[in-house]
């Protein structure tokens, strides 16, 4: 056996038997490419942001005092300028992606870099939100009736550590499950696409 | 709108084969097949503005082709589907069709084993591309492309082989 047998086998395929041509491009629904399921899940994650934004919204009308419900909206007027920054910047980052003629090279460093820069400002925005919540946490708390009357009271170690231990349980869980959620929606595209991209390293 | 969608489809139809073909390197079960040839095509249209008439449509529809096959991820729920076994009508000697078919079986058999990459390569140079032309298409240096040739003909004509199968 030699080539030249595989060469003249791959003329005598006409290959295209069975495969069925749609006469309408709509018919054509597919989005197993990398960046189209980018795409899919951004358009999901667009919506479930929407929604939670007014979810939370609307809590801040169930504040026990008048305070509380300013500084509430005060924080919540923050959380709406990052979700608005970040939400623009999806926005263009969604309408650049798409397929391309470059080289198999050029194309697959492109799809690895869109999915690593779509992955880091995943992650600043979750990391944005979480700080506000925190800050959020530490109002409720300071303005808690009865807390500032209890302000001039010694504190025990052991109320401090609680404290403590809670916004570090809370971080470290938030940090987990947005790097799973990372991990499970976009990094096995990622790694997929590095192995890859490192097979075309030279090799001479 | 509908003219360009119309020229576009007859390209394909015209081209389909060829497709195919990309398609079966690719992928083991004619399921997803038809999964990337869909993908493909919707990939091709995507790109169809940037398909310049003064160069050759299957130069440009390659290029597009194999960028979509190489990092197309197929359905997991049929990650589970790919089987060794030889389909019936070709393992039952009565029906064979002709001993063509039982080569190109194993041919693409032994082709899907190859990475990715060096399915590319094997395409191009199916279809006589030179050296130079497959390095450009894949954006590789020409010593690269003729390296990475050679290694992915040997390892395919020993997959073949260790089908126990010889031309």
């Amino acid at each position: 056996m030699n080539f030249d047998d595989i060469q003249s086998l791959w003329n005598a395929d006409d290959g295209g038997r069975g495969m069925v041509v749609p006469d309408n491009v709509e018919k054509i629904k597919a989005a197993h490419h990398p960046v189209d399921k980018i795409r899919k899940n951004m358009r999901h994650e667009a919506w479930g942001q929407l929604i939670a934004l007014i979810v939370i919204g609307l809590y801040g009308r169930s504040m026990p005092t008048e305070i509380m419900s300013v500084i509430y909206y005060c924080l919540y007027g923050v959380m709406l300028a990052i979700c608005g920054y970040y939400a623009y910047r999806f926005y263009r980052f969604y309408r650049r992606l798409g397929s391309s003629v470059l080289s198999a090279k050029e194309h697959l460093y492109e799809v690895y870099y869109d999915i690593q820069l779509h992955m880091e400002m995943y992650r600043l925005l979750t990391y944005a939100l979480m700080m506000l919540a925190f800050g959020f946490v530490i109002m409720y708390m300071l303005m808690k009736p009865g807390f500032m009357h209890a302000a001039g009271t010694p504190v025990g170690v052991w109320m401090v550590f609680k404290i403590a231990a809670i916004f570090v349980v809370f971080m470290v869980l938030s940090v987990i499950a947005t790097e799973v959620w990372l991990k499970i929606y976009y990094g096995k595209y990622q790694k997929e696409i590095k192995k890859i991209k490192d097979e075309l390293k030279e090799d001479i | 709108m509908k003219n360009k969608e119309q020229a576009f489809l007859a390209h394909i139809e015209s081209n389909k084969g060829i497709i195919h073909k990309i398609c079966k390197m690719y992928m083991d079960t004619a399921d997803d097949q038809q999964d990337l040839f869909q993908e493909i095509v919707y990939q091709l249209w995507k790109s169809y503005d940037s398909f310049q008439e003064q160069s050759r449509f299957s130069t440009w529809m390659y290029r597009v082709s194999l960028n979509t096959a190489i990092v197309f991820f197929k359905k997991e729920r049929r990650q589970l589907e790919t089987s060794d076994t030889m389909p019936e009508h070709l393992a039952d000697e009565e029906h064979r069709t002709s001993e063509k078919e039982l080569q190109l079986y194993h041919f693409y058999k032994a082709v899907q084993q190859l990475e990715r990459l060096e399915k590319a390569l094997v395409f191009y140079h199916l279809e006589n591309y030179s050296h130079r032309e497959i390095a450009d298409n894949l954006g590789i240096s020409e010593g690269n492309a003729r390296v990475k040739l050679n290694r992915a003909k040997t390892k395919l004509k020993e997959l073949i082989k260790l089908q126990g199968y010889e031309f």
